[in-house]
């Protein structure tokens, strides 16, 4: 190897590693100052990734024939009179996505409430509000049930999913674990899922309430069983009034399906919508596989330091054009990282690019330090310290 | 020999065996995904109407009216859209093709980027401070809407609208010419004849009654064909059998005239 390449791969290492360490302090301090901090608070909770959904990049042609949702509407006495019906239907699993947190006055309504929902396929579900657990009232009995909780983290949009939680000694299933798992009976085990939900796992999603059957009060005759649901999984909850109402913003959350992937904007879809995403995903064993923290700082370091002898490169041959060169450099590298994320997710394969981007683009910026610093090192030690910039 | 016999033999039980499976296995139903508008079933000589969840087997023949949009699916999850007007058969539904939403995702991804760089999504947001109300229809009394016309003359009439000072608008599209006609007036009914001019035998037109000349694009048309002379001559036994079920029942000329063309879509 010539010298002068050696000096090329010695500089643009160590000017990464400064760059690295500027780019770690900036982070901090732009993660300390947020109160202070418009741009933060503009891009807190942006994902690139959000837009391969926002954007319909990957919507599917089908509709989900396994699960069925259900409009639950407002009305006890309509509620009653669904899970009836679905009953009757004897679909395999229903998942009640409402908590019926007291009595009513009309007794008559309330006891046959309790005695449906003490059959054996269904579902009740509870919330967790901090330390505390909001459940369905004793009277409605203790059928099998499962948290509403999507994860515990402080996001507000929901990316990712918490199967299983440790409280007060004792483990939690989610509502939607507990759905797949009476769905599925033995595949459960096959899947490993008990091991693999007690981390966090990324939403895949399917898409809204009309990528699967759904179904609400006028559709269910009087006098006939609806033969759609047998053996299904059947979600009893709240799907706005009138259904899919955009106006609607009870038990809403922000998912990266929200045509607004940044700025202000309202909650787009129904908690019942993303249960069914997730129970979808789990009885197709349909997971995305998430980069960790500590592979994105490999790559991201990699990234940067081919970036750097690439910009220590063009720096010594050109040095008017250099910045146009530059510039366009990161321009199209920052397009190729975002389609290559696209493109990965595509393939269930979660790479968060911003991290790259940013680091590809400062370290651009950065290495002109190293060149000062190898200058001020040079005129202060009186060493000889060979360099590789002019 | 022998042995060719038993190959012959296997061959013919593996399949039979693949279409026992394949029979097994076929569609068998649709299930209706969305509905709108008042499509309805005709299951053999009985009417069901269409609702979410609803089957449609074999045995049923979906019936769609004008600006009626039914969405199916079948048992893998593929989605079907029948926006027609008309009359479908289980078989009709099968031979219509599945939607499909991404032909490819390189060519959304980039026609993603260069909406972002030419700025043209911005446009979505733009937002205004205001309620829309619509135009209040004027509803349509005769022809009915896909009505077979077996005449020469034909009379269209609406509902009057209350405190109307000026001229209900007459609009009249020819469907295969695309040619439009509108007529002005403060009657509310209009008489038109086959004149192989502005009406022609065995053409498609569409009406609507507006109160602006030029109505908002998605305005809402009735359609109607006239009859050519053989259709109309063929047409005529039906209405015989039509006239003689009623009039035994003590309907008058009128009466009949009127049924035959709301209820059976027959004008004359």
């Amino acid at each position: 190897m010539k010298n002068k390449t050696k000096l090329l791969l010695r500089d643009a290492f160590f000017s990464t590693i400064l760059s690295s360490i500027i780019v770690l302090l900036l982070v901090l301090v732009f993660f300390n100052l947020r109160w202070f901090n418009p741009i933060h608070k503009a891009f807190y909770d942006f994902s690139f990734l959000d837009v391969f959904y926002s954007e319909k990049f990957l919507e599917p042609d089908k509709i989900n024939t396994d699960i069925v949702l259900v409009n639950a509407g407002k009305d006890r006495e309509q509620i009653v009179e669904l899970l009836d019906k679905i009953i009757e239907a004897e679909p395999k699993v229903i998942g009640v996505d409402i908590i019926f947190k007291d009595k009513k006055k009309d007794v008559y309504v309330d006891s046959v409430l309790a005695a449906l929902l003490k059959k054996d396929n269904i579902i009740a579900s509870y919330e967790i509000d901090k330390k505390s657990i909001i459940p369905n009232h004793p009277y409605f009995g203790n059928s099998k049930s499962g948290f509403v909780n999507f994860n515990f983290d402080s996001t507000t949009v929901v990316r990712e999913f918490q199967g299983y939680i440790k409280m007060d000694g004792m483990e939690r299933a989610s509502f939607g674990v507990q759905v797949s798992k009476n769905y599925l009976e033995d595949k459960w085990n096959d899947f490993d899922y008990d091991r693999k939900l007690r981390r966090l796992q990324a939403v895949k999603y399917s898409g809204k309430y009309d990528s699967f059957l759904y179904l609400e009060y006028d559709d269910f005759n009087a006098y006939k069983k609806k033969k759609i649901l047998k053996d299904k999984i059947v979600i009893l909850g709240y799907l706005g009034s009138p259904t899919g109402s955009e106006f609607d913003i009870e038990d809403k959350s922000f998912t990266p399906l929200n045509k607004y992937s940044v700025g202000k904007s309202v909650p787009d879809m129904f908690g019942t919508t993303l249960h069914a995403n997730i129970i979808n995903m789990l009885i197709k064993n349909n997971f995305m596989v998430t980069i960790s923290n500590t592979w994105l700082v490999i790559i991201t370091f990699l990234c940067m330091y081919l970036s750097t002898l690439f910009y220590m490169k063009i720096n010594r041959k050109y040095k008017i054009s250099f910045r146009t060169r530059k510039r366009t450099f990161q321009f199209f590298i920052s397009l190729f990282v975002i389609f290559l994320s696209f493109w990965l997710f595509k393939l269930n394969v979660v790479l968060k690019p911003t991290i790259i981007i940013v680091g590809i683009i400062l370290a651009g910026s950065y290495f002109k330090y190293y060149k000062h610093l190898t200058r001020y090192l040079k005129s202060k030690t009186n060493k000889k310290w060979k360099t590789y910039l002019k | 020999m022998e042995n060719l016999f038993k190959i012959d033999r296997i061959l013919v039980v593996i399949l039979i065996n693949l279409l026992v499976i394949r029979v097994g296995y076929s569609q068998t139903s649709f299930v209706v995904h969305k509905v709108i508008g008042e499509p309805y079933l005709q299951v053999n000589d009985s009417i069901k109407s269409l609702t979410r969840g609803s089957l449609i087997d074999k045995s049923s023949v979906l019936v769609m009216n004008r600006d009626d949009v039914v969405h199916y699916i079948n048992d893998e999850g593929e989605l079907y859209r029948l926006l027609e007007t008309g009359s479908f058969s289980y078989e009709d539904l099968q031979n219509i093709p599945a939607s499909q939403n991404n032909p490819s995702f390189l060519k959304e991804l980039i026609s993603y980027s260069w909406k972002e760089f030419t700025n043209t999504i911005a446009v979505r947001n733009k937002k205004s401070g205001v309620v829309y109300r619509g135009e209040e229809l004027i509803a349509k009394l005769n022809p009915v809407d896909s009505a077979f016309i077996a005449g020469s003359e034909i009379r269209f009439t609406w509902e009057p609208k209350e405190n109307k000072e000026k001229d209900y608008y007459f609009i009249l599209r020819d469907v295969s010419k695309g040619t439009i006609t509108t007529i002005g007036t403060p009657s509310t009914g209009l008489t038109l004849m086959v004149d192989e001019n502005l009406l022609m035998f065995g053409n498609k037109y569409e009406w609507a009654i507006a109160e602006t000349r030029i109505p908002p694009d998605d305005f809402p048309f009735s359609s109607f064909e006239i009859g050519s002379k053989e259709e109309i001559k063929n047409s005529m036994q039906k209405i015989k059998q039509i006239y003689s079920l009623l009039s035994k029942n003590g309907y008058s000329r009128e009466e009949i005239r009127n049924i035959a063309c709301q209820e059976f879509k027959i004008c004359y």
